[in-house]
C-alpha cells in the first residue's frame, strides 16, 4: 500500500537531487574552467613579470659592464697612449721603411713582400709593452671590487690585471668591436660574465653612445631562452654599430678624425644601417690625439663580473615566480574548494527545504483530491448526494466530479425508481385486497341469502383474479430479471398468432365501439416463442383499446419487409407527448398518476413488451402524437430459411394454432 | 345522511356501498376525479369518502380545489398508499381523515360517524333529546329506558331530525340527505317515513317529540321546545 503523496514526494525528491546534481555538476565545470583560465593568465603574467626582471638585471649588469669597459678604455687610452707613441714612434721610424696598402708609405709597400715579418715584428713590440699595475689605480673603485678588469695585448700574450681578479685571469679573447659573453677565470673557474672590448689606440671609445642590442655577441646571446627582439631589425646591418656609433643616443660634435679610415659619421636615423664606421666616435670636448694609424695597433679590454649572484638572484627571481604561482594555485585551488563547499551547503539546504516543505505542498496540491475522496466516502446511502459542490476543483478531478455526480444521479433515480415501484406495487396490490376486505366485511356484516353469498363469492373471484394477473406480471419482471425466464424459439407461422389474438380481443374492442382491423400477411414466418410473441401483441391491443376514443379504431399490420418481420398496432386514441413517449416502456410508468378504471396494469405492460421483444431478438419503437393516437411499430429479424408455408411446415403451425 | 363515495375500482365501489346502505346512508358514487368535482358542487353531502388514485384528476388535486373553493365538506381519504409522507400531504391538503387499504368496513363506518358528528359539532356518540336516546355507534334507539326498533331508512331519518333538534328541517333537506342519487324524488316518501317514525317514536309516550311546522318542515322537538 502505497500513498499518493508518498510517491509525489519522493518523485519530487528525486527529481530535485538530480536537478542539483547536474547543476553543482555544470556549475563546478563552468567555474572550474573560468578558474583555471585565471590562473593561466596569472601564470603568464608572473612569468612576463619574471622574464622581464631577469632581462632587466641582465641588461642591467651588461650596461654596467660596458659602461666600466669604455670608462677603462679611456683612462688606458689617457695613460697608456702617450707613452706608447714614443715608443710607437720609433716604431714607425723602423716601419716607414716598409709600406702597407694604399697610401702608405712607399717603404711599407715593401712590407707586403714579406707580411710575416711585419707581423713579427707587431708581436714582439707589443710583447715588451710594459702595462704598469699603478697605471690604472685610477680606474679602480673600491666600491666595485665585484669587477674583474683586464687588458690584453692584441697578441694577448701581455695583460694588466685588476687587483679584484686576486691572482685570477680572464681567458683571452679578440672581438671585433665589443662583445658579451659568458666565460670563467682561470684557474678559479669562478664563472663571470665579461664584456670584451677592442680598443684602438686611436681612439678612445665613447662614453656616450648607448648599448646597442642585437651585435654579435651581444645582448640576445646572453639571455636564457628569450627570444627577444628587442628594437626590431637588429641584423648584420646593425652589428658592427658599436658603442661609437650613430645613433639617437649619441651626441656630440662629429669626431675629429679625419676622413678615410678614421670613421666617417654616418649620418643616418635610429636604425638606419649606416656605413660601418671604422672606428670610434668623437670624444667631445677632449684634445685631439695624434692618430695611430695602424688599426693592428688594439689592446682588449675586458669587464667581467662573476655571474654567481646574478645567476643568485635570477634564481630567486625564479623562486619567487613560483611561490608566486604557487599561491596563486593555492587560491584557485582554495577558491574551488570554497565553491564546492558552497554548492554542496547549498544543495543541502535545498533538499532539506524540499524535504520538509516538499510534502507540505504536495498535500496542499492533493488536498482537492482528499476533499472529493472525503466527500465520496461520505456519500450517504440515503439521498446519494455527494457533498461536494465541485467548485474549485482542478481540471484533473472535474471529470471525476461529474461523472461521480451523474452516477450517483442515475443510483439515486435508481433506487428512487425502485421505491417508487415498491410503493407502485404495494398500492397496485392493496386495492384489490382492500376490495376483497370490504366484500368479506360486508357480507359477514350479517346474515345473508344464500344467494348473496353467492353473488359475494363471486365478485371475489373476480378480485382474485386480478391480483393474480397482477402478481403474474410482477414475477415475470422479476424472473426475467434474474434471468430465469427461458426463451424458447421455434419456427412459427406469425400470422396464426396475430389472427387468434384479434379474435380474442375482439369483443373487448367491439365493447368499446371501437373498429379493430387486422392486416397480416400469411403465411409470416418468424422464429420466436409464441406464447410470449402472443403476450405481446394482446397487451399491445390491450392498450390500443383502453387509449382509444369512442369509435376509434385499432389496426393491427404484419409484413416482410427484405430481411425482417414488421408489426404495426396503431390506434386513433389520446396519444402521448414526447415525455411520456420517451418513458413510455419504463417500469411502473403511468402516462398519468392514475390508473384506468378497466384495468390494473400498474405500468408494467409495456415494460414486460419491451423485454419479451429484446429476448425475441426485436425492435420496438413508438409514434404517437396527442390527440391522434399512437402506433407501436415491432421488427424481429427474419428466419434465415424462410420458405413459404409449405407441407413440411404446417404440421407445427398448425399445432401451434391449436395451442392458442 | 348522505355521502360521496369516490373510487375507480368496481369491486371496491359495489362492496362499499352495500355495506355504507346498509348502515343507513344515502351513498353516491364517482369513479373518476370529474364527475366527483360536478358532484360535489352540487350536492352537499355530510361525509365525502376520496380515494386518492383517480384517474383524470387524482384526489389531492380535488380535494385542494374544493378547500380553495371554500367547500367546507368534510372528507376521508382513501389510499393505498400508506407512507406518513402520503398521510401528512393528505391531511395538510384539507383532508378530515384517512385511511389506508386495505381496511375494515368496520372503522371506515366509524370514521364515518366521526365526521358526521363533527359536522354538528356533536361530540357525544349518543344523541339524547328529551328522554329519547340515541346511540349513534351502535345504532340503538331508546325512549324512556325503552328499546325501539327502526328500519334502516328510519333510523336515518330519526338521526338527521336529532342532529337537528330543535331546528326545523325541510323536506328537501330531509331528501337531499337521506336519498342518492338513485332515488327518485317523491315529496311523499318523507311525509310516509315520517309518519312511520311517528309511530314508532311518539306513539305511546307522552311527548311527542317529531314536530309539524306547516309550510316549513319538521323538527325534532327540542330541550326547551
Amino acid at each position: 500500500m502505497h500513498s499518493l503523496r508518498r510517491s509525489l514526494t519522493s518523485y519530487l525528491l528525486a527529481l530535485l537531487v538530480v536537478t542539483l546534481a547536474v547543476v553543482g555538476i555544470v556549475i563546478d565545470q563552468v567555474t572550474g574552467r573560468s578558474l583555471e583560465a585565471r590562473q593561466t593568465a596569472s601564470r603568464a603574467l608572473i612569468e612576463a613579470q619574471f622574464v622581464d626582471r631577469c632581462r632587466d638585471e641582465r641588461l642591467r649588469m651588461d650596461d654596467e659592464l660596458l659602461q666600466e669597459a669604455r670608462k677603462l678604455g679611456r683612462e688606458f687610452h689617457k695613460e697608456y697612449v702617450p707613452r706608447f707613441q714614443k715608443d710607437f714612434a720609433r716604431f714607425n721610424l723602423t716601419r716607414a721603411l716598409i709600406a702597407y696598402g694604399p697610401g702608405q708609405p712607399l717603404l711599407t709597400s715593401v712590407f707586403l713582400a714579406n707580411p710575416a715579418l711585419y707581423f713579427g715584428h707587431l708581436r714582439e713590440f707589443f710583447s715588451r709593452l710594459p702595462i704598469d699595475e699603478g697605471l690604472l689605480r685610477s680606474v679602480e673603485d673600491p666600491e666595485k671590487t665585484a669587477d674583474y678588469y683586464q687588458i690584453f695585448s692584441a697578441s694577448g700574450r701581455a695583460s694588466w690585471r685588476s687587483e679584484s681578479l686576486l691572482g685570477d685571469s680572464l681567458p683571452f679573447m679578440s672581438v671585433e668591436d665589443w662583445s658579451f659573453n659568458e666565460s670563467e677565470l682561470i684557474p678559479s673557474k669562478e664563472p663571470v660574465r665579461r664584456v670584451v672590448m677592442r680598443v684602438s689606440l686611436n681612439n678612445p671609445p665613447s662614453l656616450r653612445s648607448r648599448l646597442r642590442p642585437g651585435g654579435p655577441g651581444g645582448l640576445a646571446a646572453g639571455l636564457p631562452g628569450v627570444g627577444l627582439n628587442l628594437g626590431g631589425a637588429g641584423g648584420p646591418g646593425l652589428g658592427g654599430v658599436g658603442p661609437g656609433g650613430p645613433g639617437p643616443g649619441s651626441r656630440g660634435p662629429s669626431s675629429g678624425v679625419p676622413g678615410g679610415l678614421g670613421g666617417g659619421r654616418p649620418g643616418s636615423g635610429p636604425m638606419g644601417p649606416g656605413p660601418r664606421p671604422s672606428g670610434f666616435g668623437p670624444l667631445g670636448a677632449r684634445p685631439a690625439v695624434p692618430q695611430i694609424v695602424d688599426e693592428n695597433l688594439v689592446v682588449f679590454v675586458q669587464c667581467a663580473r662573476p655571474i654567481e649572484p646574478l645567476l643568485a638572484r635570477l634564481e630567486a627571481y625564479e623562486q619567487e615566480r613560483d611561490s608566486e604561482n604557487d599561491t596563486v594555485a593555492g587560491q584557485i585551488r582554495e577558491e574551488r574548494r570554497q565553491l564546492r563547499a558552497s554548492l554542496l551547503v547549498i544543495g543541502l539546504v535545498t533538499f532539506l527545504g524540499i524535504a520538509v516543505g516538499g510534502p507540505l505542498l504536495v498535500s496542499l496540491g492533493l488536498r482537492p483530491l482528499r476533499d472529493l475522496s472525503q466527500a465520496v466516502s461520505q456519500v450517504s446511502e440515503k439521498d446519494f448526494k455527494l457533498p461536494h459542490d465541485g467548485a474549485g476543483l482542478p481540471l484533473e478531478l472535474r471529470a471525476i466530479h461529474e461523472r461521480l455526480t451523474q452516477t450517483l444521479g442515475m443510483l439515486r433515480r435508481a433506487f428512487a425508481r425502485e421505491k417508487q415501484a415498491v410503493a407502485d406495487i404495494s398500492h397496485e396490490l392493496r386495492t384489490p385486497i382492500a376490495s376483497l376486505q370490504a366484500t368479506f366485511d360486508v357480507a359477514l356484516r350479517k346474515p345473508r341469502t344464500p344467494e348473496q353469498y353467492r353473488t359475494t363469492l363471486e365478485e371475489c373471484r373476480l378480485i382474485n383474479k386480478q391480483l393474480g394477473q397482477l402478481v403474474e406480471r410482477i414475477m415475470t419482471l422479476a424472473s426475467l430479471d434474474s434471468g430465469n425466464d427461458q426463451v424458447d424459439t421455434i419456427l412459427v407461422d406469425a400470422s396464426e398468432i396475430a389472427a387468434s389474438c384479434a379474435a380474442v380481443i375482439r369483443p373487448l374492442a367491439i365493447s368499446h365501439g371501437l373498429e379493430l382491423n387486422v392486416d397480416v400477411e400469411s403465411p409470416l414466418e418468424l422464429e420466436t416463442d409464441p406464447d410470449k410473441l402472443r403476450e405481446v401483441l394482446m397487451n399491445l391491443l390491450h392498450n390500443a383499446i383502453e387509449y382509444n376514443r369512442p369509435s376509434g379504431l385499432v389496426e393491427m399490420r404484419g409484413w416482410r419487409e427484405a430481411d425482417s418481420i414488421h408489426f404495426e398496432i396503431r390506434d386513433t386514441g389520446i396519444g402521448m407527448t414526447p415525455e411520456i413517449r420517451e418513458r413510455i416502456f419504463e417500469r411502473f410508468f403511468r402516462a398519468d398518476l392514475s390508473r384506468h378504471a378497466t384495468g390494473v396494469h400498474a405500468g408494467l405492460g409495456l415494460a414486460i413488451v419491451q423485454e419479451y421483444v429484446d429476448r425475441l431478438h426485436g425492435t420496438i419503437a413508438v409514434e404517437s402524437e396527442v390527440g391522434q393516437g399512437s402506433c407501436f411499430r415491432i421488427v424481429f429479424p427474419a428466419p434465415h430459411d424462410a420458405e413459404p408455408a409449405g407441407s413440411a411446415s404446417t404440421d407445427r403451425v398448425e399445432t401451434l394454432a391449436a395451442r392458442s | 345522511m348522505r355521502l360521496l363515495l369516490v373510487e375507480d375500482h368496481q369491486p371496491l365501489v359495489r362492496a362499499l356501498r352495500q355495506g355504507l346502505e346498509e348502515e343507513g346512508f344515502a351513498v353516491d358514487v364517482a369513479m373518476d376525479g370529474d364527475e366527483a368535482d360536478v358532484k360535489c358542487r352540487t350536492t352537499s353531502y355530510d361525509v365525502i369518502i376520496l380515494d386518492v388514485m383517480l384517474p383524470k384528476m387524482d384526489g389531492l388535486t380535488l380535494l385542494k380545489s374544493w378547500r380553495q373553493s371554500g367547500i367546507a365538506t368534510h372528507v376521508i381519504m382513501l389510499t393505498a398508499r400508506g407512507t406518513t409522507k402520503d398521510k401528512i400531504a393528505g391531511l395538510d391538503t384539507g383532508a378530515d381523515d384517512y385511511l389506508t387499504k386495505p381496511f375494515e368496513l368496520d372503522e371506515l363506518l366509524a370514521r364515518v360517524r366521526a365526521l358526521v358528528r363533527r359536522g354538528h359539532q356533536v361530540k357525544d356518540p349518543v344523541l339524547r333529546c328529551r328522554d329519547l336516546e340515541m346511540d349513534t355507534a351502535a345504532r340503538t334507539v331508546k325512549r324512556a329506558g325503552q328499546l325501539i326498533h327502526l328500519t334502516p331508512r328510519e333510523y336515518a331519518l330519526l338521526e338527521f331530525l336529532a342532529y337537528h333538534q330543535g331546528k326545523v328541517v325541510t323536506r328537501s333537506m330531509i331528501w337531499e340527505h337521506l336519498y342518492d342519487e338513485y332515488d327518485e324524488n317523491t315529496s311523499n316518501v318523507v311525509d310516509v317515513y315520517i309518519r312511520y317514525l311517528r309511530n314508532k317514536i311518539d306513539k305511546g309516550f307522552e311527548t311527542p317529540l317529531i314536530m309539524t311546522r306547516w309550510g316549513e318542515g319538521y323538527m325534532l322537538r327540542g330541550e326547551d321546545g
